[in-house]
């Protein structure tokens, strides 16, 4: 009799943990958006949730939790209950920001679960209206003969850290000025008060293609597939930079594996929807579609990229 | 005749039933939200933004603006009625507005708003309509410097917005700059006065903090004072609702000068209604040659904002649609609707998508009658509230401005932020402090010190660099002028009246 | 009016007789040593925490600890100026803001953990004690007539992601 009664606990129990797998998610899943609504990533976000929205047939909420670099969302999603009800989706500032912010109230690596890479794109450097050059090679030349200012859109964002990776391993002179987001930079870019800024292709192309400031080149070994024109930094012999931009999904930390999993392959699947797919191409962005592990192998690579870049050349919030 | 073309083009556009349709569940749902405290045209556009996905984007964006700008119009009722600003931009409406509902004259300040908003608004869409790319290309002009130096100008006038003395206002300009430095700092990324607070990190919302200042320290002072309905039934007839000719009098050229002045706010990038409404004040004031009316109900007082934050609001458009330049988070949210739908607002949107610009100005058109119509008509409705007796009233106030609050973020300690502003509010009632200039500084502080630190990186440390640039330079004269010219007459006026009894000295 | 110089405050609004005039303007002098202390502790506490830079290259010290020794010398300033000249008492009430402020700080208690309306009935029957009479009908009245109205306008109108009730437990 005991026999029987255990056989059915652990009959029921992995009927549960099945079942509890294949009825994800169990009720509305709010997806998280640490920047302000309208940007680049709240778009991305709201995109896929129409395309998630109708694969669970479950009401996905985007909820625009703004504010210090991207910190304060994320710092909701480690609060959260890791059942896949509360996503977020960030930017690579999720690992530039604890390079500078070192004071969180969580731990970006046991508190977060990578779940996958959803968008990627190289960084590109853009100049402005106070810039002579129209490629890389010219700009490097420039730079060294007149320093740049640098904007960014915040300090510890992607672009501040970009800047200065380019300025290190470029041996480029120059000041970074934080800007109030990636529009205002670009504006101060338009009205010639600063020169540089670096910001994934959705951030710039637009204005790229409305000729208001020019694309000098992307960083990375190798040149663009969606921008073939644009020089890369690697032919201009400037070494070491070996970083993408991307849009990734994240959920709490000490999350079940195999729900990360059925998270992971749902997402892909929606990544490589036709409408999502479009949206991608608009803004000359490829599709991440990546394992959970390789996803978060990236983002702790790049957390210890960016944690030494702030320190050999001395950022920190002080 | 090109104008003309397009402007048809756009009447075609703006007048199809779908897009009217459209245009008036914005401006209806823009005055609803802005009546009630707290809930701004952000939380109600972030609200309706999913639903554009589905929508052709010229009615989408007809929508959102109608919202936009309906904000505006339903957010100075509550200023006026109870001294809670609906909308940020309303908050100095406050200021003269609660004062006139004091003395019986809610009505004619409503009155005169919804002329005020008509007349900025129509001022606001015709620079739009003939000067956008002009301007747009000046507004590129303003860097770090510039700004730095027309904030320093914006502290020097709002000093004076309060007919307190001199150093009780600057104290009060000095405090709010402080209370806005909480938060992480944007050149540093230091955590400033946060103690540790995550909900602090992003800074103090200036919502909570005016509804608190304003409003609850108002509830606080008039409890138990205010028994009854704050006026009696005649006081809401009809008649009580026209402006007297002397109001006419004085209103029209506050009106016409704060046109100007919030169309050059609106379609400055960064800068906005709220500072728009500011600086309309403060130069009524500066101008008038009775500045001790300020504060106690003058009418112009009411106009000025109330025309400066609407004409902002058309010319916030200028660097949106035409430079594609998001001038404020609710800016940035119009563009996000464009660009789901694959338009890539900026200086060839105008050329490429003609009936999509022209058509948005003749619905701002509409959007604007639309709201003189429904206004008007509403002024009786919302007076009738000062009826209900004011221990019904004080309540439903506490729990609209708290739940307001809650509603900005889902953040349950930006309802402590209202309590702790509340309580300032009162504790300067009672050492007869004023709190508007306290507002000002709050406004202005982060603008000043960031643009300074920009300046100061752009100028490699070196000041004469920013004295040096036109535009800065003439203005910090001008700010020098200022300082110089109210000591001088501060000094005349102290050896002018040593004489009388220092007596009189007690001041609201 | 000799011997009266010592009654500077008077609690809770209670009216007195007549207007009382005072030989110093305790209100500002009160008032204005408070800004200056709250401007004092804001610039220590900053200079103590943040780095100062210098001011061609400001560090995130610098701005809040030169407005905190502005703000001490202004409020010295109105202490000043109220040391020198007559005033009134200060006319404070200390009932009325503590039950307003706690019914403020009970809706953000209650709001997370219990959902919207019992949060709005919670806050707006304290909020009534404000007016010092008790009207348990008036108050219960009231608590629910805001509970449907809100839940009509933020839930049913605006469609506020706010749950109406919630069970923390």
């Amino acid at each position: 009799m005991r026999h029987v009664l255990s056989l059915a606990t652990a009959l029921a129990v992995i009927a549960g943990a099945a079942a509890a797998q294949d009825d994800y998610p169990s009720g509305p899943v709010t997806l998280l958006v640490p920047y302000s609504p309208g940007g680049s990533t709240d778009r991305t976000a709201r995109a896929l949730a129409t395309v998630l929205e109708e694969k669970w047939g479950q009401p996905l909420v985007v909820e625009n939790r703004p504010g210090a670099g991207s910190m304060i969302g994320t710092a909701a999603l480690a609060q959260a209950e890791p059942d896949g009800q509360t996503l977020l989706l960030n930017t690579a500032t999720f690992a530039t920001a604890p390079a500078i912010q070192t004071d969180l109230p969580f731990d970006p690596r046991e508190d977060i679960t990578p779940i996958t890479m959803v968008a990627t794109s190289p960084y590109v450097v853009v100049g402005g209206a106070e810039v002579e050059a129209e490629n890389f090679a010219d700009f490097l030349a420039e730079a060294r003969e007149d320093p740049m200012f640098f904007a960014t859109a915040g300090v510890g964002s992607s672009s501040h850290f970009t800047a200065e990776l380019l300025a290190q391993q470029a041996e480029l002179p120059g000041d970074v000025v934080h800007f109030s987001g990636g529009g205002d930079a670009n504006t101060q870019l338009m009205g010639g008060h600063a020169d540089i800024y670096i910001s994934t292709t959705a951030s710039v192309m637009p204005y790229v293609n409305n000729g208001q400031v020019k694309a000098l080149g992307v960083l990375g070994a190798e040149r663009f597939e969606l921008l073939p024109d644009v020089q890369s930094s690697g032919e201009n012999d400037v070494e070491g930079i070996d970083i993408n931009g991307w849009v990734g999904m994240f959920a709490p930390g000490g999350m079940d594996a195999e729900l990360v999993e059925t998270i992971n392959a749902d997402v892909n699947e929606a990544i490589r929807s036709d409408s999502f797919m479009q949206l991608l191409e608009e803004n000359f962005v490829l599709p991440g579609d990546t394992t959970a592990d390789e996803f978060s192998q990236i983002v702790y690579d790049e957390m210890d990229t960016w944690a030494g870049l702030a320190e050999s050349r001395g950022i920190s919030a002080q | 005749m090109d104008m003309l073309a397009n402007l048809a083009l756009g009447l075609e556009t703006a007048v199809s039933p779908v897009n009217l349709l459209y245009c008036f569940l914005g401006v209806f749902l823009g005055t609803f939200v802005g009546v009630i405290p707290g809930v701004g045209p952000l939380a109600a556009i972030s609200m309706l933004f999913p639903v554009t996905f589905h929508l052709d984007p010229t009615s989408a964006l007809i929508m959102l603006a109608g919202i936009w700008y309906g904000t505006t119009y339903g957010g100075s009722t509550a200023a006026i009625l109870l001294n809670i600003p609906g909308a940020t931009s309303a908050a100095v409406t406050c200021l003269d507005g609660y004062p006139m509902s004091r003395q019986g004259r809610a009505g004619v300040a409503l009155l005169m708003t919804t002329v005020a908003s008509f007349l900025g608004g129509s001022f606001g869409i015709i620079i739009l309509t003939m000067f956008s790319p002009i301007i747009a290309k000046y507004a590129l002009a303003f860097g770090p410097a510039e700004y730095f130096s027309l904030m320093v100008l914006g502290l020097v006038a709002a000093s004076t917005i309060s007919n307190a003395s001199a150093i009780k206002g600057l104290s009060m300009v000095v405090l709010g700059m402080l209370v806005a430095t909480t938060g992480m700092d944007s050149q540093s990324g230091v955590p400033r006065f946060t103690f540790g607070n995550l909900d602090l990190l992003d800074g103090l919302g200036i919502s909570a903090m005016a509804m608190g200042l304003f409003g609850i320290g108002e509830i606080i002072a008039s409890v138990r004072n205010v028994d009854t309905g704050s006026v009696d039934a005649k006081n809401v007839t009809f008649r009580s609702m026209i402006p007297t000719r002397d109001d006419w009098g004085r209103s029209w050229m506050p009106m016409f000068r704060s046109a100007w002045v919030g169309s050059f706010f609106g379609a400055l990038p960064g800068t906005g209604p709220s500072i728009a409404s500011v600086m309309a004040y403060a130069v009524e004031k500066r101008i008038s040659r009775t500045p001790e009316r300020f504060g106690e109900g003058a009418i112009e007082g009411v106009v000025a904002p109330e025309t400066a934050n609407n004409a902002a609001d058309q010319t916030a458009f200028i660097p949106t649609l035409t430079l594609g330049i998001p001038g404020s988070a609710t800016m940035a949210l119009m563009l996000g609707a464009l660009m789901v739908h694959g338009i890539n607002p900026g200086p060839n949107l105008i050329v490429q998508q003609p009936s999509l610009f022209w058509g948005l100005i003749m619905s701002f058109w509409i959007g604007n009658l639309l709201l003189v119509i429904l206004n008007l008509p509403l002024i009786g409705l919302w007076i009738r509230l000062l009826l209900i007796p004011y221990n019904w009233m004080y309540p439903a106030i506490i729990i609209f401005v708290c739940i307001g609050a809650y509603s900005v973020r889902y953040v349950a300690f930006d309802v402590v932020v209202v309590m702790a502003f509340g309580a300032l509010g009162y504790i300067l009632r009672v050492f007869a402090l004023p709190a508007a200039p306290l507002l000002l500084g709050f406004v202005l502080g982060p603008l000043v010190e960031q643009n300074f630190r920009r300046a100061m990186v752009l100028a490699r440390g070196d000041f004469t660099e920013i004295l040096a640039r036109p535009v800065s330079g003439v203005v910090l004269g001008l700010v020098a002028l200022m300082l110089v010219w109210s000591a001088v007459s501060a000094w005349r006026r102290r050896s002018a009246d040593l004489a009388p009894e220092e007596m009189n000295s007690r001041t609201g | 009016m000799p011997g009266l110089s010592s009654v500077w405050f008077r609690p809770d609004g209670a009216r007195w007789e007549e207007d009382i005039v005072l030989d110093r303007d305790y209100r500002d002098i009160a008032g204005g040593l408070l800004v200056a202390a709250f401007g004092a502790a804001s610039g220590l506490y900053s200079l103590a925490h943040y780095r100062l830079g210098t001011v061609t290259s400001m560090g995130p010290g610098m701005f809040p600890t030169a407005l905190g020794v502005l703000l001490a010398l202004g409020g010295l300033g109105i202490a000043l100026g109220g040391a020198t000249r007559r005033g009134y008492p200060v006319d404070a009430r200390i009932l009325t803001p503590v039950i307003i402020l706690v019914s403020i700080s009970v809706f953000a208690l209650m709001i997370e953990p219990f959902g919207l309306i019992p949060s709005v009935f919670s806050a707006s029957v304290i909020a009534c004690l404000a007016e010092l009479r008790v009207r348990p009908v008036t108050k219960l009245v009231l608590g629910t007539v805001l509970s449907a109205l809100t839940w009509l306008i933020f839930i049913a109108g605006l469609r506020l992601t706010i749950p109406a009730f919630d069970w923390p437990f």
